[in-house]
Order: C-alpha cells, then sequence, then structure tokens
C-alpha cells in the first residue's frame, strides 16, 4: 500500500510540475489552493493530450519523452512569470477554516485503501486500460479495437487511464491500488478547488460550511456508489473548478475563461458526459455575457475551443483506428421515445441515493438561505441530467438494470453544479 | 440571525452526512490491509478476491504471450464468461486472453486454461499443470 501512494503522489507531483504553466494565467496564481487545483487541471490536460499526441505519432511512452518537454515548458513559463516581476502566494491563509475536512476526505481515504468503496468497473476496463497502456507503453489501437474487447468502451475518453497509466509508467508497472487511491486524492483536489475559486466572492464562514457541506456530501457517496478507481472523482473535480470559477461572479468575468476552458477540457477528456457539461457550461456562461448573436459565438469560441480541439485529438485517434463506439452512438443503441416515463421513474428513485433525497435537499437549503441566488447553476444542472435521461433512453433492452448500475454516479455532475450555485446563493453582498 | 441559520444547517447536513459515512463503511466490514482492490466489495467478495490472486498465481506459470482463456467452468454463461474474460484482460496484460468461447468453437483452443474455483473441468485437449488455492491451470496437449 505504501509502494501504491507513493507513486500516486509522484505522479500527482510530476502532474503538477507539468501544470505550472498555469501561472502564467493570474486567476490561477491568487491564492496557494487555486495555484495546486489549477496546476492539476493544467496538467493533467497536458500530459493527456501530450501523450495523446505521441501515440497518435506512433511514438512509444517514457518517463523522459513524456515528462521533459512539458515540464521544461512549464518551468520556463514560471521563471518568466516570475521574472516579469509576479510573485507567487506568499502562504496558504485561512486555512484552520479547512481543519474540519479532514474528516470526510480522511473517511474516505480510510475507505479506499480498505478496498470498501470500489469500482467494478475499475476491474472491468478503467484499469485495464492503465495496465495496457503501462505494458504497450501507449495506446494500442489493435487492442481497443479488438471486437471482443467491446465491453471496455474502448473510445471512452483516456485522461484516467492515461494518468494511472504514468503512475506505472514511473513506477514500473501498474499498481491496482492507484486509481482507488486517486479517487480521496481527487476528492480532495475537488474540496480544495470548490474553496479557491469560491473564496474572495463569499463569507469565510459561510464558505468553510459549504466546503464542508460538500465534502461531506461527496465523500459519502464516492464510498455510498463505489466509486473508487473510476472516473467520478476526476469529472468531479473539473467540473467543481469550472463551475466555481463560472458561477463566483456573474457574468463570468473573461479572466477566468483560461481555467474553465481548461477545466472543461479536462471534463471532456475523463467521460463522454464530459461533453454535455461543456456545451451546458458554455453556452450559459456565453448566453450571460452575450450582447449580439455575434457577440453569442465569439464566447463560445473563446471558451469551448480548447475542449473541442483536445477532444478532437482523442476522436480522430479513435476514427483513424475504426473503433468509433460511444461517440458515434454505436454503445447505446436507437433512441426510443416510449422509454421516456420509465427512465424518469428509475433515475428519479436512484436520486434519492437511498438517503431520502437528502443531497438535494441540502443543496435546497443553500439556495432558500441565500440571498443572492443565481439560476444558472440550475439550469446547467437540469440539462445534464436531461442529457442523462436522453442517453439512457437509447436502447432495446430495459433501461432500468442500467440505471441502477449508473445511475446515482453519474447524477453526481449535476448535483455538484447545484452545490457550487448554492454556495454561490450566500455570495457576499459587495460582490 | 439568518446568518447564524445557516451555519448551523451547514453543520448540521455535514454531520448526518459524516454519520451515514461513517455507517457505510462500517456495514462493509473494514480490517487489515486488503488483499486485492476487490477484496471488500461485491455480492461475494472472497471470490473476486480469489480470482485476482489467481490471476496473479497463473501469471508465473503461463509464458508471455500464450493464449488464456480464463473461465468459471460449474457456471458458464454469457454474463459470468464476459466477467471472467475482463478480469483475465486486466491482470494477464502480457498474454492473449481470449474469450471463453474459443472453447465451445472446436480446434485446439487456446494455449492454457485457467479455470475459477474446484469445479471440474474436462476436455480431452488439455492437461492440469498446477492446481491453486482459487483455481487450476491447464495446458494443451
Amino acid at each position: 500500500m505504501t509502494g501504491s501512494l507513493t507513486s500516486l503522489l509522484i505522479a500527482g507531483a510530476t502532474v503538477v510540475l507539468m501544470g505550472l504553466w498555469c501561472v502564467s494565467v493570474p486567476v490561477c496564481r491568487a491564492s496557494w489552493s487555486r495555484l495546486i487545483t489549477s496546476a492539476f487541471v493544467f496538467g493533467l490536460v497536458t500530459s493527456t493530450s501530450w501523450m495523446l499526441l505521441l501515440a497518435l505519432l506512433g511514438i512509444r511512452w517514457s518517463v523522459a519523452l513524456i515528462l521533459a518537454p512539458p515540464g521544461i515548458v512549464s518551468l520556463v513559463v514560471l521563471v518568466m512569470v516570475l521574472r516579469r516581476g509576479h510573485r507567487l502566494p506568499s502562504r496558504p491563509a485561512g486555512s484552520l477554516a479547512l481543519v474540519p475536512l479532514l474528516v470526510p476526505l480522511g473517511l474516505l481515504c480510510f475507505a479506499a485503501v480498505q478496498a470498501l468503496a470500489t469500482s467494478f468497473d475499475l476491474i472491468f476496463f478503467w484499469g485495464v486500460k492503465g495496465q495496457r497502456f503501462v505494458v504497450d507503453r501507449g495506446i494500442d489501437p489493435n487492442f481497443l479495437a479488438n471486437p471482443d474487447h467491446w465491453t471496455m468502451h474502448p473510445d471512452y475518453p483516456p485522461l484516467v487511464p492515461a494518468f494511472t497509466a504514468w503512475a506505472g509508467i514511473l513506477s514500473g508497472s501498474f499498481d491496482w491500488f492507484v486509481p482507488v487511491l486517486a479517487t480521496p486524492l481527487f476528492g480532495t483536489l475537488g474540496v480544495l478547488a470548490f474553496w479557491a475559486f469560491l473564496r474572495p466572492f463569499v463569507d469565510d464562514a459561510y464558505l468553510a460550511g459549504c466546503t464542508l457541506l460538500y465534502a461531506c456530501i461527496f465523500s459519502t457517496l464516492f464510498v455510498h456508489t463505489y466509486s473508487a478507481g473510476n472516473a467520478e472523482s476526476v469529472l468531479l473535480f473539473f467540473v467543481t473548478v469550472a463551475g466555481a470559477a463560472a458561477f463566483a461572479r456573474w457574468p463570468t468575468p473573461k479572466e477566468n475563461d483560461a481555467i474553465i476552458a481548461c477545466a472543461l477540457a479536462g471534463a471532456a477528456l475523463t467521460k463522454v458526459e464530459g461533453v454535455a457539461v461543456v456545451a451546458a457550461l458554455v453556452a450559459a456562461i456565453a448566453v450571460g455575457r452575450a450582447r449580439s448573436v455575434v457577440d453569442f459565438g465569439k464566447h463560445v469560441f473563446r471558451l469551448a475551443i480548447v475542449p473541442v480541439v483536445l477532444l478532437g485529438q482523442w476522436i480522430l485517434f479513435v476514427r483513424m483506428h475504426g473503433f468509433l463506439d460511444a461517440y458515434g452512438g454505436g454503445t447505446y443503441g436507437s433512441f426510443r421515445i416510449e422509454s421516456f416515463s420509465l427512465v424518469a421513474r428509475a433515475l428519479l428513485q436512484q436520486a434519492s441515493f437511498e438517503f431520502s433525497y437528502l443531497p438535494w435537499i441540502a443543496v435546497a437549503a443553500l439556495y432558500v438561505l441565500g440571498a443572492a441566488r443565481r439560476y444558472e447553476p440550475i439550469i446547467v444542472a437540469v440539462i445534464l441530467m436531461a442529457f442523462l435521461v436522453y442517453v439512457f433512453m437509447h436502447g432495446e433492452e430495459n433501461p432500468t438494470a442500467w440505471i441502477i448500475w449508473a445511475g446515482q454516479r453519474v447524477l453526481l455532475t449535476p448535483l455538484s453544479i447545484l452545490l457550487v450555485g448554492g454556495a454561490v446563493a450566500m455570495r457576499k453582498a459587495e460582490s | 440571525m439568518r446568518r447564524v441559520l445557516g451555519l448551523a444547517i451547514l453543520v448540521v447536513f455535514s454531520l448526518v452526512f459524516l454519520y451515514r459515512l461513517y455507517s457505510v463503511i462500517l456495514s462493509r466490514d473494514p480490517g487489515g490491509l486488503p488483499a486485492t482492490v476487490l477484496s471488500r466489495v461485491g455480492s461475494r467478495p472472497q471470490e473476486s478476491e480469489g480470482a485476482i490472486l489467481l490471476m496473479r498465481e497463473s501469471e508465473s506459470v503461463i509464458p508471455r504471450g500464450a493464449s488464456v482463456v480464463f473461465v468459471r467452468p460449474d457456471q458458464r454463461n454469457a454474463n459470468l464468461d464476459r466477467i471472467t474474460f475482463l478480469v483475465a484482460l486486466g491482470h494477464l496484460p502480457r498474454h492473449r486472453v481470449l474469450p471463453a468461447r474459443v472453447l465451445d468453437e472446436g480446434g485446439g483452443g487456446p494455449d492454457f486454461v485457467v479455470t475459477f474455483l474446484q469445479g471440474d473441468f474436462v476436455d480431452p485437449r488439455f492437461e492440469l499443470v498446477r492446481s491453486f488455492e482459487h483455481g487450476k491451470v491447464f495446458r494443451r496437449l
């Protein structure tokens, strides 16, 4: 277990190194918590797209090849930023307010270490891909395109297996506990991002309370839904960064665009529903800002270009090698309008999390208490839920079993957006 | 007043979720460090753990590059065959893992068959190489 933890921490540290070029974006270097979470966002997106580019060019991965180019670029950017007289944040501030977070995050960590929350999807595909990426030192398209391997969802985006493979390449072999332990790591990063990006705008005591609630809800639900080792915690981290940066002030200031675009690219490279997150958030921000149709188009372009190009890079790889599946609608079968009531009922049932709908009730309480309610996060969450209903309405078979398998986990994404919206409702009057 | 009420509600909800988290953890029987990532999840965690341990043991017996099928001979069905296939695919990355149906297709079959648990595997094309606690490894004659 010590070896697994060491591999994960070294992989995390190198990802931060590859993402340090985020210091070129002023909002990312405003505090230590922002710097760490932003470096993770930039680092994960940079390393994944770089590894993917190498795979596209047919170049085998190695430690030096993966780490050196983005690492050197990051360090050069850091030196340039510092030479221009910009300073990094001097010390973590307000960290005492975060001490209670150690309880839920500690319990989540304990559950992961004890293998009490492991996802079977880790064994069925997330881990299989990570393992193969390590052994092949790249992405073997023949392996993914093998028709016998279709249950592995061959064209699911590569960020999570690329990260766990990177940990495996650094340590010499794939370790199945690394993705499991990555769940508390990304859970912690999500909590930190929630705090970091909302802090200037929400009263400290309230925000500490909201952050504690966020940590308690998602630690509980990650364990309850057996999400350790799959992509949920990573997606939630990206969605939290993008959502908090987007909704902390409204209309979203343009200086947040870089971190939002990068976090959205991360979401798109993490799970298929990341595409819906990109579409919903970009549309909401562009509608909030635009004064004309042309203006709307400009804002959409600014925010969506990075996610579209980077996801396009993966889809190009997939198409080149002929294993387009989920993105071509192949996984899901044909759309069936008659499934609507069945899907809506089953999804509603799963939304209770077998806990009397308490996560949603907690979010609703934040909205009721807040004096500065905004409805954009609610609209984004509703769009995401509509997308889920739309996806589950595909296929010839009764979707109930599918919804029981995945419904609670995929509902975590709209829930995280609503929690951000709930915290924002408690904004300081002056902001 | 509103502020105090808000903070109180946040703390109460947080405590409720913490209690839930604590209860869920306790209900899954935590103990010493698990042998595998699946040692404490699913309806039959001992079997899941056994399957992964068997894969680790088989890896040392089966030469790299050999074709392998992993099956549970006493409970063959499409769903279980798919699960054992995916487990082997992830845990024998240096071997050529094939789906269980190749056993039914005639011909020579795979180089090796790993059978899970102690169910009988009778196929004249294969001979027993090694028995482990959680299963057996057979080689093509």
